[in-house]
């Protein structure tokens, strides 16, 4: 449930979930990690198959797909900037729709936001894939500019149509 | 005309002189074939023994396009089988992995115990004959199925040879790493999964030992500074053994164990004080080589398991190309670590695993682009009246002084010596049992 969240708060942060979401399409990453705070997480579990579909939603103890910090995340840039990340060069076509956006309000300057994802993509001639599930993110208010503190990423599926190449 | 798959075979590989046709990576017949005569009669790699802790733990797996079980059941016994029931052919799992006293159909209501027996049959009094017999219809059960040092295999052919000498002189090289853990080696919990629509024998050869792919494929890790441009011309070597097993990155003279410590520094003396102690037990416990080579690198286990250990400061990755179709396959992958390493270093090295062999990992990722293009540009009709060419080392000769150290047949980094002896072997199984 959205909780404590205005009608001006619930557009200014879908806004800025859309042009993020554009960074990406645009593959302007520079841009894109310019909104994560310097003391970021960004954590994408593993899904699995089991008795109790919470559990299949890694904790600790579980191999991660991604766990990433800014220096880490950083890296990833860089090497899509070497020349030599063949997997993404020429860069897959992508559309990453967000929605259902909900908001829970901490406090003036810090927000829950949960927001469903389902990404579109098309890689050279043959190639078509989705990523579909929910994000978790933490926004906080920075100087009046939003900024991503936390991002859990949570897939839908156990089997990945294919490698991780791009971002969510 | 048409050839019989014996010939095809037979004309498809040529290791003496290191030409692999094109047509054995998309062929339907030759696959169909495979997966009677590879994939029943090799020991196949089921998973670890840390993932079957309890009594009744038991966890899904693939041999072949075979689904099976592997349980631990209540008298803490390893049982392996087919995972479909007997009636009619329905998944008696569905799960991952969990902990169960019995597996039940959905279909019918079979239901089987985690030995694989069959315990109960709704209505079995007033619906079959009094022939009917529960003991015969047990799940079908995987014949042999035995350990080495944690790390569970299976085979469906009673008469294969044992484990032991299927793995061969590998195990001087797995008990690297087996032994170098201060703890006990043990799962993350769960597995990564993606789809590549690629041949299963394109990475299994790729791992076997192809250290040549590492400086173009990987090059973004060049560029970056975290793979040395001096990569190609580092003094290591590439082994293959008699049933078709290859690892590459084998390196004596203790530079990898250098580069460890080096790498600790950046995490701290907690992680200078594991690596030190790592490499103390690794020499406590096994031969000066051995502890030389500190780090086992990469390798493939015929046909279709492959790891890797760079560092004591990553996991034991491991790798199944699980066989979907000739041109497609699944990427399974799960990560080994060692129970006794400082609880902040086993996330430093989780985290560094995504970040390269893993499905969001710049290896991984490149990996599989080529796996997949590979694939693309190899079924048309004129690609395959030409061959992949496998000749790099052919005419090689290693230092004997090398040879007497490392147990199996030795060659420089830089040679597709795995690759011929793993299509070699590939050929004599597809062979097998046929009319010469």
């Amino acid at each position: 449930m959205t909780n404590g969240s205005s009608v001006e708060l619930q557009h200014n942060i879908e806004q800025f979930l859309y042009y993020e979401a554009s960074l990406l399409d645009d593959g302007l990453h520079n841009e894109w990690i310019d909104l994560f705070t310097d003391d970021m997480q960004y954590f994408v579990p593993i899904r699995e198959t089991l008795d109790n579909p919470e559990q299949g939603v890694g904790g600790a103890d579980n191999i991660p797909l991604m766990v990433d910090n800014k220096e880490s995340m950083k890296l990833r840039i860089a090497r899509l900037g070497t020349g030599m990340a063949h997997a993404e060069m020429p860069r897959t076509r992508t559309r990453h729709n967000v929605n259902n956006v909900m908001i829970d309000v901490i406090d003036e300057n810090t927000y829950n936001v949960r927001c469903n994802i389902n990404i579109s993509a098309s890689r050279l001639e043959t190639i078509e894939f989705n990523y579909y599930g929910y994000r978790l993110d933490t926004l906080v208010l920075i100087e009046g500019k939003f900024k991503i503190s936390q991002r859990k990423v949570i897939l839908d599926q156990t089997l990945l149509p294919r490698t991780i190449s791009i971002l969510f | 005309m048409s050839q019989s798959i014996n010939e095809l075979v037979d004309n498809c590989v040529n290791a003496e002189e290191g030409l692999v046709n094109r047509k054995i990576f998309t062929d339907n017949a030759i696959y169909r074939t495979e997966l009677e005569k590879i994939f029943t009669k090799s020991w196949l790699f089921l998973g670890h023994e840390s993932q079957l802790k309890k009594n009744g733990d038991f966890f899904t797996q693939y041999m072949g396009e075979d689904p099976v079980i592997i349980t631990r059941d209540r008298d803490g016994q390893i049982n392996g089988f087919l995972n479909s029931c007997l009636h009619r052919g329905m998944k008696v799992c569905r799960l991952d992995s969990g902990n169960a006293r019995s597996f039940t159909c959905i279909y019918h209501g079979w239901t089987y115990d985690p030995k694989g027996d069959l315990v109960a049959v709704p209505y079995e009094d007033k619906i079959y004959p009094n022939s009917f017999d529960r003991k015969e219809w047990g799940l079908v059960k995987i014949p042999r199925l035995q350990s080495y040092r944690g790390f569970i295999f299976g085979c469906w052919d009673e008469d294969c040879i044992s484990l032991e000498e299927f793995l061969g002189d590998l195990r001087f090289y797995l008990d690297i790493f087996i032994d170098r853990a201060l703890g006990d080696l043990e799962v993350m919990l769960g597995k990564q999964r993606y789809v590549c629509a690629a041949n299963w024998k394109i990475p299994a050869d790729n791992f076997a030992g192809d250290d040549y792919h590492v400086p173009w494929t990987h090059g973004s890790y060049m560029k970056l500074g975290i793979v040395s441009d001096h990569y190609a011309e580092f003094p290591s070597n590439t082994v293959t053994f008699p049933h078709g097993h290859g690892i590459g990155d084998i390196t004596l003279g203790g530079s990898i164990y250098e580069a460890d410590l080096q790498a600790a520094e950046e995490f701290g003396p907690e992680a200078v004080e594991y690596v030190k102690a790592s490499a103390k037990k690794l020499q406590d416990s096994l031969s000066s080589t051995q502890a030389e080579i500190y780090a086992f690198g990469h390798g493939n286990i015929f046909p279709n398991f492959s790891l890797n250990d760079f560092s004591a400061l990553w996991p034991v990755g491991l790798y199944w190309w699980h066989p979907k179709g000739p041109e497609s396959m699944e990427v399974w992958q799960m990560s080994l670590i060692d129970t006794g390493a400082p609880d902040h270093l086993k996330q430093v090295a989780n985290a560094r695993f995504t970040h390269v062999q893993s499905a969001a990992g710049a290896f991984g990722q490149d990996d599989s682009e080529n796996f997949e293009q590979v694939t693309e540009a190899t079924r048309g009709v004129i690609a395959q009246r030409s061959q992949f060419n496998y000749q790099i080392g052919l005419d090689v000769e290693i230092d004997e002084e090398i040879k007497s150290k490392l147990p199996g047949v030795v060659g420089p980094r830089m040679s597709e010596h795995c690759q011929r002896n793993f299509y070699q072997v590939w050929k004599e199984k597809m062979l097998e049992g046929s009319p010469k």
